[in-house]
């Protein structure tokens, strides 16, 4: 401990306050006492407006077993997204990183950029484009099935209640499958190629190269690109506003957007901070199990 | 060093895999961008898929007249420059003071700093949307800029954090011993050093602020105060009949996002890299 001090300098609270404060004052304001109000609120049956009661688990209650409650719908649809969103755009990552880095593809720096440009984009934009893409009159995948002779799938992507969340799914891989080409791409290039002429002079060919050299030595990157992905899943309440509205019917419903739909459209503050807190609960379970998982695995 | 030479077979599958997902990619822009140079009438007579017959470059003219895009980007780059300014200036201080310093409660800001990479926006912005009423700053831009530092400054802590822990100590401490004060070592001795951290930090926060939605949709109401995605959302909902049109407009408004990507791409990707693989 002294030695460490000695090696950081001196104690100076003064100055280490006057360097944190600011900041964290503005964090604390805007984030950390919402997030605490939403887990009061959330026993309330506050209206966003008049004087509220304490409402003890009433809110709960009615999210979990409420006749009109949409928390399957929306549980169902955010498990869905945080399953094939995480899992699809990881798997691509990996396969595409594979053939650019170790099959030494030409021009890998643009196709790199090419798959990242996605990510870049406002959301407005892209869920306009998509929205675009969608349409069923006139939308460019549907003339494009026409064009090749496959007019029987045409469909309506975003308007049919067994289609809408695989098309929401579409755009959302649309915009993260090239930030995790590039992540892998980095941890690629990282592996020691001795390894990999050692398994060439041992007669490994590629496939067992894949399996035992490169998915062994990029685990760490694995293991938090999925976590990271598994977080952001969770943050799409913008592409469902934009193209659906959680329609049709409420088809499309995610926990977020009906937090969003009751406690600023409806005025049902108290239970839409339930469901808020509901969210919250699930994401850090998941994190937290992922993560104890990850870790253990990682100890044998 | 000598590589083992892939079959023309596999090579061909590399190629076409590639080709498959830039296809996936780029196509989608690009036919806006095609979209964006016909006439509506040619969209419905020629179909969604057809070349533009001319290049109808007035549609941008046109787009950029029928909506206050002008001051949209100027609400945007204000909003923008204020909230990249905020974040910079705040994680280049806290994480020196994490990196350097000793102080009470430094284990508090670590865990809040933590605490802050994990919450998405979506947890608290019913208690903040009432709080920013209460406080009455709704409908302003100061509504957007706060809670965007607060919402992202964990973030750039982190990255800045990462970097400084690698400067060489011996580096502070003759500073030190030179007598400069912290934040004089922090601005003419850390601060230069970590440049590539700070870019990296200024370009993303700058895209993820002139991208950003939904935050500036529920916290502004007039016209004269949208941010160029909210214009563009509401262009899109008054002219939904002219496709043209609004293919124009989110070009406009996508083409700033894409030069600044092409120019600094390697700083960007190195930066969110960092930040997706140390984490």
């Amino acid at each position: 401990m002294n030695q460490q001090r000695k090696a950081y300098g001196l104690r100076n609270d003064m100055i280490a306050y006057s360097m944190v404060l600011p900041g964290m004052a503005i964090f604390i304001a805007f984030v950390l006492v919402p997030f605490i109000q939403t887990f009061f609120i959330s026993f309330t049956n506050w209206n966003g407006l008049t004087r509220y009661e304490p409402v003890g688990l009433a809110n709960y209650v009615e999210l979990l077993t409420g006749e009109g409650s949409l928390f399957y719908t929306a549980l169902e649809n955010n498990l869905f997204w945080m399953v094939l969103g995480t899992a699809l755009p990881i798997t691509i990552g990996i396969f595409q990183a594979n053939i650019l880095v170790r099959h030494s593809l030409r021009g890998a720096n643009v196709w790199q950029l090419v798959f990242f440009m996605p990510q870049i984009l406002s959301v407005t934009v892209t869920c306009l484009i998509w929205t675009w893409m969608y349409e069923p009159t006139n939308g460019p995948i549907n003339a494009a099935l026409e064009a090749v002779g496959l007019g029987a799938l045409k469909s309506s992507w975003l308007g049919d209640p067994s289609l809408v969340m695989w098309s929401l799914l579409g755009i959302y891989i649309w915009l993260s499958y090239g930030f995790d080409t590039v992540v892998f791409c980095a941890a690629m290039q990282g592996v020691d190629p001795a390894l990999y002429e050692a398994a060439r002079m041992d007669g490994c060919n590629r496939r067992k190269q894949f399996f035992h050299i490169t998915l062994p030595s990029i685990r760490g990157t694995t293991l938090s690109a999925v976590l990271l992905q598994i977080i952001s899943s969770f943050k799409v309440l913008d592409v469902v506003y934009i193209t659906t509205r959680g329609g049709p019917g409420y088809n499309s419903y995610i926990l977020s957007y009906y937090a969003y739909s009751e406690g600023i459209q409806s005025n049902r503050v108290g239970f839409s901070a339930s469901i808020s807190i509901t969210l919250a609960v699930l994401l850090f379970t998941v994190s937290l199990v992922y993560n104890h998982v990850a870790e253990r695995r990682a100890a044998q | 060093m000598k590589k083992s030479r892939l079959s023309e077979h596999a090579r061909l599958s590399d190629y076409l895999w590639v080709l498959l997902f830039s296809a996936y990619s780029l196509l989608p822009v690009l036919w806006v961008v095609m979209t964006s140079l016909k006439t509506n009438q040619e969209l419905v007579r020629m179909g969604p898929l057809a070349l533009p017959q001319t290049l109808r470059f007035d549609n941008y003219l046109e787009a950029w007249n029928a909506a206050r895009f002008s001051t949209y980007f100027v609400n945007s780059i204000l909003i923008a420059v204020l909230t990249v300014g905020g974040i910079v200036l705040f994680s280049v201080l806290i994480a020196y003071s994490l990196c350097y310093l000793h102080y009470h409660g430094k284990k508090l800001v670590d865990a809040l700093v933590i605490f802050g990479l994990l919450i998405p926006f979506e947890l608290i912005m019913i208690p903040l949307f009432y709080n920013v009423k209460n406080m009455g700053i709704m409908n302003t831009h100061a509504a957007v800029i706060l809670p965007q530092i607060a919402l992202w400054l964990a973030f750039s802590v982190f990255l800045m954090k990462s970097f400084m822990r690698e400067l060489p100590i011996s580096l502070i401490e003759s500073a030190r011993i030179d007598g400069a004060g912290e934040y004089r070592t922090l601005f003419s001795i850390v601060t230069p050093m970590v440049k590539p951290a700070v870019i990296s930090i200024i370009i993303f926060n700058l895209i993820s602020s002139w991208n950003n939605f939904m935050l500036p949709t529920i916290m502004i109401s007039s016209d004269k105060l949208r941010t160029v995605p909210l214009g563009l959302n509401a262009f899109r909902t008054k002219y939904s009949m002219d496709v043209a049109l609004t293919a124009a407009a989110a070009v406009i408004i996508a083409a700033p996002v894409i030069v600044v990507y092409l120019i600094f791409q390697r700083r960007l990707i190195t930066g969110l890299v960092v930040g997706a693989v140390k984490q």
